[in-house]
């Protein structure tokens, strides 16, 4: 970490009370994630699975930034999770964004992908619907994997729009479980350290919605104890990318370290490295 | 399905089999860049403990648990989520790491005798032995019973004590009961030095 000097007349006026969840702003996330895509492409082998990427992460932009979301889904205000999958199983309009994610990406795709979306494109309501809800309840073999993540892609620019709304209503209590995206209910992609809104504190990305969580740092995300962490990192001693492990319920997460490397992306990075889980 | 079993699934399975799914799959995707044995480090919480501010750490460390390797600490940095310190370290507190695996640390009781120019490793038996002596022929030569007026006191001017400067409130109490008890005046913490 890197130790701020401040000033001294500097020192009264930083507001330094954790602020528990970040709302996403989906149009600078996707912006980030396709930059980081482009630049992680040059010279990978996976060049053309990162250039789809790219490409509809861009559609991911263009969608934020224009599409149309219809009505905000309705949400008890205060209740726990209120976009999760069980309060909230909404399967209209991320659909629309689907037809229009595919359209968008049609003319600059391969012939191999466009057959792709176009079968997933023509799929009846009712099977995508069932798709979605499969892949956020977190039964990915239900859904063809060729599929998964373009629709993905459009439930996450739909619920990454919405997320910013429920935040102010959602207390402390209900923010106590820390394992799941207070927002969605799903599962996190990675820890972020992050610089701002204050260096060295560590939140969980989500991996649908994009809202970011805090958690104590050198706690496990899966179980909560804190004595058996352990940091696994390659040679250097204070790498940006780490797997956060813990010895009571062998689970892990991986840290990404913008404090030391800014450029780092939760979900790019999350897939550029990982070729360390092979050694977790 | 717990955690661990959906990031296997998301790494192993439906990423690989969605870029698979998508005729995208490189031979050399999921290959490590080269060979290597992750490092790995012991993740601790701990409090900075040479003033009574008690700064939050994190601290990382390298070893395993076995009784034949002695655990290493190589990083040191301030503790974002402490509420008092909130990650922050004065340049004491930052330079820790240093203090910790200096080489000049002090493992054991040394003894340079009036007029010697080195120091000599004595036992901790000699070294309380020693204090002990040190101490009672000074408080027996120097103790203050009665003041000026008369009144009966307990001061022993002469000799001073350093305490520890993060104690818990039960150490506290204990470090000032044998202070006073002993009629020190002169009492410290190492928070100042």
């Amino acid at each position: 970490m890197t130790q701020a000097i401040l000033e001294a007349d500097q020192i009264p006026t930083q507001n330094l009370a954790i602020i528990p969840i970040l709302a996403p702003a989906p149009i600078a996330v996707y912006q980030k994630r396709a930059e980081r895509l482009a630049k992680l492409a040059i010279d990978s082998p996976m060049v053309d699975y990162l250039t789809l990427l790219e490409q509809l992460v861009n559609m991911q932009v263009s969608l934020a930034k224009n599409a149309d979301f219809g009505a905000m889904p309705s949400f008890v205000s205060g209740q726990e999770m209120p976009f999760s999958i069980e309060h909230c199983g909404d399967n209209q309009y991320w659909q629309v964004l689907l037809l229009e994610l595919i359209s968008g990406l049609l003319p600059v795709v391969s012939e191999q992908i466009a057959e792709v979306l176009q079968t997933l494109g023509q799929l009846d309501q009712a099977i995508l619907a069932d798709y979605g809800n499969a892949l956020r309840r977190g039964e990915f073999s239900r859904v063809p994997a060729q599929y998964s993540l373009f629709i993905w892609a459009a439930m996450s620019v739909y619920w990454s729009h919405w997320a910013a709304k429920p935040i102010p209503e959602l207390t402390h209590q209900v923010t106590d479980h820390k394992q799941l995206c207070p927002v969605c209910g799903s599962h996190p992609v990675v820890s972020m350290i992050k610089d701002k809104p204050r260096t060295g504190l560590r939140y969980l990305h989500c991996s649908l919605c994009e809202t970011e969580w805090h958690m104590v740092r050198a706690a496990c995300t899966v179980c909560d104890k804190d004595d058996k962490i352990y940091l696994w990192a390659e040679q250097e001693k204070q790498a940006s990318v780490r797997i956060e492990s813990c010895d009571h319920c062998h689970g892990y997460t991986k840290m990404l370290f913008t404090d030391i490397d800014p450029s780092l992306e939760a979900a790019v990075d999350d897939l550029a490295t990982m070729y360390l889980i092979k050694y977790g | 399905m717990n955690r661990r079993q959906f990031f296997k699934l998301c790494a192993g399975g439906v990423a690989t089999s969605a870029i698979a799914g998508l005729g995208l799959m490189p031979t050399l995707a999921f290959a490590a860049p080269r060979e290597f044995k992750l490092i790995r480090a012991k993740e601790t919480r701990n409090n900075c403990c040479y003033c009574s501010v008690g700064c939050g750490l994190l601290m990382y460390s390298r070893g395993d648990v076995s009784k034949n390797v002695e655990p290493s600490l190589f990083h040191i940095e301030g503790d974002a989520d402490h509420p008092v310190s909130r990650g922050a370290l004065c340049p004491k507190g930052a330079g820790l790491l240093d203090f910790v695996n200096s080489p000049n640390r002090l493992q054991y009781p040394e003894y340079r005798a009036p007029g010697a120019a080195t120091w000599q490793r004595i036992s901790w038996q000699e070294a309380f032995t020693r204090i002990a002596r040190l101490m009672k022929d000074d408080r027996d030569q120097n103790m203050i019973k009665t003041n000026a007026a008369g009144t009966p006191v307990n001061r022993w001017m002469t000799t001073g004590m350093l305490t520890a400067s993060a104690q818990s409130n039960e150490a506290g109490f204990l470090t000032q009961k044998f202070a006073r008890g002993l009629g020190l005046v002169a009492v410290d913490t190492q928070a100042r030095i």
